[in-house]
């Protein structure tokens, strides 16, 4: 667990992923890596949020100073997720996996704080995914509906900023970038020709192996789906 | 042929490669104490003579390694081969292959460059000049070479290869 350095360099590792990971909220290194980042950022909110309910929270900032570096932005961020964690307990980070490196072929994850409000690659993903579903008037399956409320349910109003994101996604991601100043008049283009918009006009077919991709296995009356 | 193949040694050399036999000396022995030891002497031989001096073989392959052998040794195994995928599915927003359990590397993409020009900082107001002459003395432009504009291609960088949609 030493990622090849020695504990000093090991140390100051840590504390740089911790600390960017807190300033930006999302980032991308080996998953060996992420999981080390994850427990030393699960275990710094937990204890914030210990310590606000102890209101010791400025001995507590105290010694947060040789936990992380930045300390002049990364140190009142901890207020921002001890309010916004309140509901959670633990799960305060969310790793994807993503394809690896081009280059030297490693394996990569993107880590990410759950519920941030300016990158949340997993939540702009769902949103996509229901923008597709939604332009060809599709009923949500259901892993994406699983996923839409997991994703907003402990995200203040985050409903409405799934159904915004959806809207953006929809002109983003799915028009062929003409024309995009008046949001009104993208909502007439995409009503009058949904087909021209996606390029390859996609049915609610199963992924491939199985509609859930391994969640939510159903044990009885399963459907088999026929590998093409 | 053969004297063509041998390197030409000089007549000491060939001496050299000879095996090395006490030498007979003519005359009064001398006592034990004043002979020259020949441990040493031969040790500093060996080490001063290149090898073929030496009289000793090293441990070196016999023969070189035969075409078929090489391939068979490197190419037959399986377990080196690059590995079949079937771990693909597809996306459900673009309907492009991607590995089960990651992420659509193209739909990321397109969020990630998304991202990148939200949060680009916004970018410098160009100055007003009210005679257009001040410009053009101030910033008279600038004549790229062709290395220079090669260089903005960036064509040595390996980029990711794209996603292909499902059929
Ligand atoms: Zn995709």
């Amino acid at each position: 667990m030493t990622l090849g350095r020695n504990s000093k360099q090991l140390n100051h590792t840590l504390r740089n992923l911790v600390s960017s990971l807190i300033i930006h909220e999302h980032i991308t290194t080996t998953p060996a890596k992420a999981k080390l980042t994850a427990n030393y950022i699960e275990n710094l909110i937990t204890k914030s949020k210990k310590h606000a309910l102890n209101n010791t929270t400025k001995e507590w900032k105290h010694l947060l100073h040789g936990k992380l570096y930045n300390q002049k932005d990364t140190i009142p961020k901890m207020d921002l997720f001890v309010e916004r964690y309140s509901n959670r307990n633990h799960g305060f980070t969310r790793m994807l996996k993503l394809d690896p490196r081009v280059g030297d072929n490693a394996p990569q994850v993107a880590l990410e704080l759950v519920d941030n409000e300016n990158k949340e690659l997993f939540f702009w993903y769902i949103a996509k995914v229901v923008a597709r579903l939604e332009l060809q008037g599709l009923p949500l399956d259901d892993l994406t509906a699983k996923n839409v409320s997991k994703v907003t349910k402990y995200k203040v109003n985050g409903e409405e900023k799934f159904a915004e994101l959806v809207k953006l996604c929809k002109k983003e991601f799915f028009t062929n970038g003409e024309g995009l100043e008046d949001s009104n008049e993208i909502e007439i283009d995409i009503e009058n020709d949904k087909l021209d918009i996606i390029p390859t006009p996609l049915e609610n077919k199963p992924r491939m192996k199985s509609n859930t991709n391994g969640f939510n296995k159903q044990t009885k009356n399963f459907v088999v789906v026929p590998r093409s | 042929m053969v004297s063509a193949l041998l390197p030409s040694l000089p007549a000491a050399g060939l001496s050299a490669l000879l095996p090395r036999l006490p030498s007979i000396r003519i005359g009064v022995a001398l006592p034990s104490f004043l002979q020259p030891t020949s441990n040493e002497n031969t040790i500093e031989d060996i080490n001063n003579n290149n090898e073929l001096d030496s009289g000793i073989l090293r441990a070196a392959p016999k023969k070189k390694t035969s075409h078929m052998k090489r391939r068979q040794r490197l190419y037959g195994p399986g377990d080196k081969h690059i590995k079949l995928k079937d771990n693909l599915n597809r996306c459900p927003a673009c309907g492009h292959y991607k590995r089960s359990h990651f992420l659509c590397m193209n739909c990321v993409g397109q969020i990630r460059k998304y991202w990148k020009n939200r949060d680009a900082p916004a970018p410098r107001e160009a100055e007003e000049f009210t005679n257009p002459l001040d410009e053009q003395i101030i910033y008279p432009g600038k004549t790229e070479r062709e290395s220079e504009k090669k260089l903005q291609s960036k064509d040595w960088l390996v980029k990711k290869p794209k996603t292909l949609p499902v059929e």
